[in-house]
């Protein structure tokens, strides 16, 4: 899980009033992985088996961002977390700077 | 003179642009070909930030879905769970909707139907691996309902994506086990919102 999402998945949860130790949240933002990964699988064999789109098992963009926000909303994340930075007018780069390694230990730093 | 062609041409363009970002900021989101939705409950899911050279171009549904409130849901349909506990795993039980064009759903079997525990009137259609197809009786008619598929959390456990046709969508939503057994009045609700949501220059044509 990359350092950006980490840091969108714990403002997120606490956006939707969770606010648990260091551990609990890093608990929950695997949780909410394994949630989004579990809607993709999902959404791939529903595509393919119903031949959705120009290539049946490949999944457009929309779809993409549909899941996500299905997995989000069981944990009262808002939609508006998946595909981008939170904090809008601060670049990436900085806010990484700024939370990355609070949040994220064992993540692909690629 | 050319003083004066200039500040009318000045007012204008001042009136033109005020009136296009009138446009802009209207309180809804046109869904085609008839629903405008309003923007408290619409969400768009264009996003063009992501590399898309490996995706799909298409989805066969609107890049704007709906997203009605757990509490919401609660207040309109008695016994609805807003939030559902499953072991120790808390989920909110909003109601996300994908909108898409009418589509013929075929059971792709019905040699072994067996019953879902949440519903009296749906059944599993198929073995599936991830997500099997559910159909419903009607009246003695197997006929598509949605897809469901195990969440892991539990042995049993399962929630489901409800296929709601209508004329000119298809509406697709989340649904928990828990709640399964009131998909019917979902369904009403969710028919009731869209009704209210038709655009005003096509309030004649059906949903």
């Amino acid at each position: 899980m990359a350092r950006s999402t980490v840091v969108n998945l714990a403002a997120g949860l606490e956006k939707s009033g969770f606010h648990g130790s260091f551990t609990e949240m890093r608990a929950k933002i695997k949780k909410v992985g394994l949630e989004v990964a579990r809607q993709h699988a999902i959404f791939v064999e529903i595509d393919r088996k119903q031949k959705i789109g120009s290539v049946a098992g490949l999944l457009s963009l929309s779809q993409v961002a549909k899941y996500h926000h299905i997995a989000f909303a069981k944990f009262g994340i808002p939609s508006n977390f998946y595909g981008g930075t939170w904090l809008f007018i601060i670049p990436d780069s900085l806010e990484l700077e700024a939370y990355g390694h609070l949040y994220c230990h064992d993540c692909d730093l690629a | 003179m050319r003083y004066y062609n200039l500040k009318t041409l000045t007012y204008v363009v001042t009136l033109s642009l005020m009136a296009a970002s009138c446009g802009a900021n209207e309180d809804y989101i046109r869904v085609a070909p008839s629903l405008c939705i309003p923007i408290n409950y619409a969400v768009t899911t264009r996003n063009s930030a992501l590399p898309s050279t490996q995706l799909d171009p298409d989805s066969d549904s609107a890049d704007v879905s709906i997203y009605l409130p757990p509490k919401e849901l609660a207040d309109a349909v008695p016994g609805y769970l807003a939030e559902t506990l499953i072991g120790e795993q808390s989920h909110q039980q909003a109601l996300y909707v994908m909108i898409g064009q009418p589509a013929v759903r075929i059971l792709e079997s019905t040699a072994t139907l067996a019953t879902l525990p949440s519903a009296a009137n749906l059944y599993k259609a198929e073995a599936g691996t991830i997500a099997w197809q559910v159909a419903e009786n009607r009246e003695g008619t197997y006929v598509h309902w949605g897809h469901c598929s195990h969440t892991f959390v539990t042995e049993k456990h399962y929630d489901c994506l409800r296929d709601l046709q209508t004329a000119n969508y298809l509406f697709t939503y989340t649904i928990d086990a828990l709640n399964l057994h009131l998909y019917k009045e979902i369904d009403a609700y969710l028919l009731s919102k869209a009704s209210l949501w038709k655009c005003a220059d096509n309030r004649e044509e059906k949903l």
